[in-house]
C-alpha cells in the first residue's frame, strides 16, 4: 500500500495529535478513520473533533471512542479474573489498562488489544497452570524440557488465548526481547507503585521504568504506531525538566531508546525539552539515525484491516535485524540470528529429540519444511 | 435516613458527559446517560435520596417531586442490579 496517498489524512492526524490550533479538512473519512484504527490514537483524537468541520466524521469517532471503552471494560474485567486467580504469584501489568489509568486517569482510554503480564520466570509453570484454570489456551506449544528451554531462552512472552471471550494474555518473563537489556524482576517488583482499581490492588511500573519500557518497547517495533508515542509524550507531563534529566541517567542501557522516543516526541509532536535533552538528542547520530526510521514506518503504517507495513521480505529481513543491532549491537543480532532459527510452531509436526537437541537450530529450514507439508 | 454507596466492584469510564461501567464481579456492562452519570458520581461518597436531590436541583431544571421519584426509581434500579449497596 502507497501510503504517500494518504498523506493528507496522516497529516491531519498527526495535526491533531500535537493540538494544533489551524487544522485542514478535505480528507477521505474511510481513510481517516483507517489510519486512526491502525495508529490506536481513537481516545487521544476524540477530545479534538470539535477542530473537525464534518458532522458525520464527528460522529464516527464520537461512536469509535465508545465502543473502545466498552472493549477496553471487558480487558479490565479479564484481568481482574487473571488477578484472582494469580493470588501469590507476583505479577506487574505491562500497558493496558493500569497503564491507561497511570496516565489518563481512565482505565478505559488507551487501546489495548491483548493482557500483558509480567512475572518472574521461576513462576512460569505456576502461572501457565492458573491461566489454563482460567480457560485459556496456550498457543505457544512444548512437549519436552529442551523445547521449553529454548522458548524462555530466546523468547520473552507465551501467549494465550482464550476460546469462549476471546481474550489474549501474553505472559511475559522478560519485559523486552533485547538480550542487552534485563529489567530485573525483582528490582522492578521492589520499585513499583500499588495501583487501586475498583476492589484490587495492583503492583505497576514507577513513572521511571515506564519511561524506559515504553521507549525500549516503541523502539523494538519502530514506534509504528502513534500510540506508543502518545503514551510516552502522556508520560512526560508526569516529569519536571530535572525529573527527566535524572531519568535518563538512570538506566543506562536503555537510555538511547528513550533519546529515540523523545526525539520523535519532539519532531512529530512539536514537544518541547530542555538544551540539555536538546543536545543528547542532537549529538548521538544513531539515535538521530534510528529516529528517522521511526518517522517512515509511522508513516508506512496503513493497513485497510491488515498491516502491511513492510512491503517485501527482504526489507522485512533488513528491518528486524535493524532494530535488534540497535538494541543490542552484535550480540543482538547474533542472538536474533539464532532466535529466527527456533521456531517452537514447527516442532509439534516434527523435532528432534532432546539428546541432540541443536540439530533443531541447524536443521530450522528442513523442520519448517516438514511442517508445512504435515499442515 | 438510608444512605448508599457504590461498590468498590465497579469500574467506570467516562465518555463526554456518559459512562460505560463494568461491574468486574456480576461480568455486567452498563451505560448512563449524563443525569444518571452525575448520580453515580455523587455515590462515590455515601448519599441520601434527599442529598443527591439536592444535588442534582442544583445543577438541573426540575422539581423536587419528580427529581424524588425519579432518583427513588434509580437507585432502586441500581441495587437490583447489584451495584450500590446501602450504609449505616
Amino acid at each position: 500500500m502507497n501510503v504517500e496517498k494518504h498523506i493528507d489524512e496522516l497529516n491531519l492526524l498527526l495535526e491533531l495529535l500535537s493540538n494544533k490550533p489551524q487544522i485542514r479538512e478535505s480528507v477521505n473519512q474511510d481513510v481517516f478513520m483507517q489510519l486512526i484504527a491502525d495508529h490506536r490514537v481513537i481516545s487521544q483524537v476524540a477530545p479534538h473533533i470539535e477542530k473537525l468541520d464534518s458532522n458525520a466524521l464527528r460522529e464516527r469517532i464520537n461512536a469509535s471512542h465508545k465502543h473502545n471503552k466498552i472493549t477496553q471494560l471487558g480487558l479490565l474485567k479479564a484481568l481482574t479474573e487473571i488477578h484472582h486467580c494469580f493470588d501469590g504469584i507476583p505479577f506487574i501489568p505491562l500497558k493496558g489498562p493500569l497503564l491507561s489509568l497511570q496516565l489518563y486517569n481512565d482505565p478505559a482510554e488507551r487501546t489495548s488489544r491483548d493482557i500483558d503480564i509480567l512475572i518472574d520466570a521461576a513462576d512460569i509453570d505456576t502461572a501457565i497452570d492458573r491461566l489454563r484454570a482460567l480457560g485459556y489456551e496456550c498457543l505457544t506449544h512444548y512437549q519436552s524440557p529442551k523445547q521449553k528451554q529454548a522458548i524462555i531462552r530466546y523468547f520473552h512472552h507465551l501467549e494465550f488465548f482464550h476460546p469462549q471471550h476471546k481474550t489474549l494474555v501474553e505472559l511475559h518473563w522478560r519485559m523486552v526481547p533485547f538480550a542487552s537489556v534485563d529489567f530485573s524482576f525483582k528490582s522492578t517488583m521492589e520499585h513499583a507503585h500499588l495501583v487501586a482499581l475498583g476492589s484490587d490492588s495492583f503492583a505497576v511500573l514507577n513513572k521511571v521504568t515506564q519511561l524506559h519500557y515504553l521507549s525500549v518497547h516503541g523502539c523494538f517495533h519502530q514506534f509504528f504506531r502513534l500510540q506508543w508515542l502518545m503514551d510516552i509524550r502522556a508520560l512526560l507531563d508526569h516529569f519536571s525538566e530535572q525529573e527527566l534529566e535524572e531519568a535518563l541517567q538512570q538506566f543506562p542501557e536503555t537510555r538511547r531508546f528513550v533519546l529515540v522516543a523523545l526525539g520523535l516526541c519532539a519532531e512529530e509532536l512539536n514537544y518541547s525539552f530542555s538544551t540539555t535533552v536538546n543536545s543528547l538528542i542532537r549529538d548521538d547520530k544513531r539515535v538521530k539515525s534510528f529516529v528517522k526510521r521511526c518517522q517512515k514506518d509511522i508513516r508506512s503504517n496503513y493497513s485497510d484491516g491488515r498491516y502491511t507495513i513492510i512491503e517485501g521480505r527482504l526489507e522485512k529481513m533488513l528491518r528486524n535485524h535493524r532494530i535488534h543491532y540497535f538494541g543490542g549491537g552484535m550480540r543482538g543480532l547474533f542472538r536474533n540470528l539464532v532466535a529466527r532459527n527456533v521456531r517452537p510452531a514447527n516442532w509439534k509436526f516434527f523435532a528432534f529429540p532432546d539428546a541432540v537437541f541443536f540439530l533443531n537450530h541447524l536443521f530450522s529450514r528442513l523442520i519448517w519444511i516438514i511442517s508445512k507439508l504435515k499442515s | 435516613m438510608t444512605k448508599y454507596i457504590r461498590k468498590s466492584d465497579n469500574i467506570a469510564s467516562k465518555i463526554q458527559d456518559e459512562i460505560v461501567m463494568v461491574n468486574v464481579t456480576l461480568g455486567n456492562y452498563f451505560s448512563m446517560n449524563a443525569v444518571a452519570s452525575s448520580i453515580w458520581e455523587l455515590l462515590e461518597k455515601p448519599q441520601s435520596i434527599d442529598a443527591l436531590c439536592s444535588a442534582l436541583m442544583e445543577e438541573y431544571a426540575i422539581d423536587l417531586e419528580t427529581c424524588q421519584r425519579e432518583v427513588h426509581d434509580f437507585i432502586a434500579k441500581l441495587t437490583e442490579l447489584n451495584v450500590i449497596e446501602t450504609v449505616d
